[in-house]
């Protein structure tokens, strides 16, 4: 039986990589047996998955509504763009 | 410079640059911001997608609106903070594991029950708001690996050339930034929370 610690680490790989057969078959023992393991490996692939792009809204648009540039900022931001754009 | 003509009309032309910082500074500004979790750095972010927009605009061809040309600049400019955060780190880092499994390898504190439905948790606004922090929270070459890998969608081989080690390497750092988002983002509500209940 391979450690807990074994457990999550082939967990993680097999989220990046095909894992090999022998190391993916101990792991499914390990996860069988541990229900911490079993809902870490879950977790992560949940994860995982909400991530991945174009699997999901990742915009979360108003997430962050609130946030806005200073007018400093925008002055800033003009002046450096209007440089820019009067480079050769 | 970004002439009319096309049958799409004005949605589909540039404006002109001087006006990008008010139509698209706040767009450009959250969409930054909801990645790198610090002001300063997507103040940056906009500032060099605009600034390369500028040097770029006689490329923009109107199959795309303006903002989304400007999103697409924006999303490159992101990757590239990430893999620069990622090679400028350190390489001692923490391990996380010494903290989270004893010596013989189990846990100290084993995962507890699901809080939130796995399947739901994209979707929820505050989950977004934890993530950032808790990325922006992990030492920089975990996050820029992580975020290559599962925001960018980076496989191992391309990881490994951004990041310059190898598959191995890319791979624990993975695990451990996994390792580490686990604990941060149970700590912010989401996740299993500990100590719930005990393995039998």
């Amino acid at each position: 039986m391979i450690t807990c610690r074994e457990a999550t680490r082939r967990a993680s790989r097999a989220l990046d990589a095909p894992l090999p057969l022998g190391e993916c078959l101990a792991l499914g023992l390990h996860l069988a047996a541990c229900r911490g393991c079993a809902r870490y490996a879950g977790w992560i692939r949940a994860l995982h998955r909400a991530l991945a792009p174009g699997a999901a809204r990742r915009e979360h648009p108003g997430a962050l509504a609130g946030a806005t540039l200073s007018d400093t900022d925008r002055a800033r931001l003009r002046a450096r763009v209007l440089e820019a754009a009067s480079e050769p | 410079m970004s002439g009319p003509g096309g049958a799409d009309g004005p949605a589909r032309a540039l404006p002109p640059p001087g006006a990008w910082v008010d139509l698209y500074g706040d767009v450009l500004f959250r969409y930054a911001l909801a990645r790198v979790a610090d002001e300063d750095a997507a103040r940056d972010l906009v500032q060099d997608t605009l600034v390369a927009a500028v040097r770029a605009r006689g490329s923009f061809g109107g199959r795309s609106s303006p903002r989304t040309w400007l999103v697409g600049i924006l999303k490159h400019k992101i990757a590239d903070l990430f893999r620069r955060r990622a090679r400028e780190a350190p390489l001692d880092e923490a391990d996380p594991e010494q903290d989270l499994f004893d010596p013989g390898g189990r846990w100290r504190t084993p995962p507890g029950r699901w809080r939130t439905d796995p399947s739901e948790l994209a979707s929820r606004r505050q989950f977004w708001q934890v993530l950032v922090k808790c990325l922006s929270a992990l030492p920089a070459r975990k996050a820029g690996a992580f975020a290559l890998r599962e925001l960018e969608g980076y496989d191992t081989a391309r990881l490994c050339q951004e990041l310059g080690v190898t598959p191995t390497n890319a791979w624990v750092l993975l695990h451990r930034a996994r390792l580490g988002l686990r604990r941060c983002l149970e700590a912010g509500g989401f996740g299993n929370p500990a100590q719930e209940e005990a393995d039998p």
